[in-house]
């Protein structure tokens, strides 16, 4: 199993958002989250490479504790080598080039050498179609190419598993196709990847799990064709059907 | 001449001190510590609302009574300067820090990058780029503050110039020694901080396009 969560939960103030979360991902499946705005997809993403505390419960990364009582932010340096994240605004750095920013983790966490991180950033950039940007500020770039270079940069640190949260959801439609279109072509890599979404028809493509939440739960797991085409649970059930409306 | 080059030393050392100085306390002023916090928003505004010269008596006298040694008023002069100037600094760099996003925090700490690094390489050169304009203005102002540290005795480019008039008055009281070299003062701090201000108007320009 290369990512185990067990009995996850995590409150802010009063309120429960995370309210005994289990979940299971094999390596290099591509799952899609899915769920209303408030459900706690983003705080469960969040939970894993320790950005969110969590209250109680436990998450495993190949079998090992990565959530013990008293992790140091050096335990969780060392998930963090494992688990990227690719935020919904970007996030890039504002005073370096595209080039600097995708190297910046390989060399100062990994400690590779300039060259080294440079070809393989360069390579990686070239895949996404970006080669002729690296010595552009971020603030040269649109939103599809902002996120393209953040894409770039978590995948530049070799990650296993990389967290997408809501990527696209700042995006013009234009340009959301430009980046899912990247996300797509991680596919077959043997990466995990966890995508918090809120594209359904992508979801339905790309996934090769889909998981619904709701009120901080899991409601169900199932496969992209099960899911949208006969939903086992009620919420679901209400939950694409009320999403059918909105798109028409 | 020689009252320039002190007013120059003092002003330069100062900001050099400074701006090292602001910076730590500026990290320091951003910590959770409620006694710390506490401890330096007190100095700080010590330092804003009570004029430098206050401090430049105060420290002047202070030590050498407490300690029983003669101080140096070159010292005393930079020393309160240095304290005056990184309190200005700590301060700014407080408020940038704060003003920064969260996610440039998060999205650091998302690459692997440990405390020191994410501020060596992440947050102190975009607070570096955003504040030097700031900088160069506290710069002149220290300059035209300097002026005080005569009032201690030390023989900067106010006093001097007066000794001057004095001894051109003693020497031929109908001279205008008096106006001619209070002219020229005014000249000379001109060209000190004229450039500076330019350069200050140059750096936001740039910063703008930055963020």
């Amino acid at each position: 199993m290369h990512l185990k969560i067990r009995n996850l939960k995590k409150s802010f103030d009063q309120t429960l958002v995370l309210n005994d979360v289990n979940f299971d991902i094999n390596k290099g499946e591509i799952i899609a989250v899915l769920g209303r705005s408030g459900c706690g997809k983003s705080t469960m993403l969040r939970c894993i490479n320790g950005l969110e505390k969590i209250d109680s419960g436990e998450i495993y990364l190949n079998d090992e504790l990565i959530t013990k009582p008293g992790s140091s932010y050096g335990d969780w340096i060392e998930v963090r080598k494992k688990v990227g994240m690719v935020f919904q605004s970007y996030d890039l750095f504002p005073h370096m080039t595209v080039l600097d920013n995708v190297i910046l983790g390989p060399m100062r966490v990994e400690k590779r050498s300039k060259k080294e991180a440079t070809e393989e950033a360069l390579k990686i950039l070239e895949r996404v179609g970006l080669t002729e940007k690296q010595s552009s500020y971020p603030r040269e770039l649109s939103g599809g190419q902002k996120q393209r270079v953040a894409i770039c940069r978590a995948l530049c640190m070799n990650p296993e598993i990389i967290l997408f949260d809501e990527v696209t959801a700042a995006l013009d439609p234009e340009m959301v196709r430009e980046v899912l279109d990247v996300i797509k072509g991680l596919k077959n890599q043997g990466l995990t990847l966890i995508i918090v979404t809120h594209e359904m028809e992508f979801a339905e493509k790309v996934a090769d799990k889909i998981v619904f939440m709701e009120n901080g739960k899991i409601i169900e797991v199932n496969t992209p064709d099960k899911f949208f085409s006969a939903p086992e649970t009620i919420e679901a059930k209400k939950f694409l059907n009320i999403n059918q409306d909105f798109v028409l | 001449m020689e009252g320039m080059l002190i007013t120059i030393k003092i002003a330069g050392i100062s900001l050099v001190l400074s701006i090292i100085f602001g910076f730590i306390l500026g990290i320091f002023m951003t910590s959770k510590n409620k006694i710390l916090n506490f401890v330096l928003r007190i100095l700080l505004e010590a330092f804003r609302l009570i004029h430098p010269l206050i401090w430049l008596f105060l420290v002047f006298f202070g030590v050498s009574l407490i300690f029983h040694i003669q101080t140096d008023n070159v010292v005393v002069s930079i020393v309160v300067f240095t304290l005056w100037g990184s309190f200005e600094i700590g301060d700014l760099v407080r408020s940038y820090i704060k003003s920064l996003p969260i996610n440039q925090f998060e999205s650091s700490m998302a690459i692997g990058l440990n405390k020191r690094q994410m501020f060596i390489y992440v947050l102190i050169p975009q607070i570096l780029i955003r504040v030097t304009p700031s900088i160069v203005n506290l710069a002149t102002r220290l300059i035209k503050t300097t002026s005080l540290v005569f009032l201690i005795g030390v023989p900067e480019l106010l006093k001097v110039s007066q000794s001057i008039i004095q001894v051109a008055y003693y020497n031929n009281p109908n001279s205008t020694i008096s106006f001619t070299m209070y002219l020229f003062l005014l000249i000379l701090y001109f060209c000190l901080c004229y450039p500076l201000s330019l350069l200050a108007r140059f750096l936001e320009k740039k910063v703008s396009l930055i963020s």
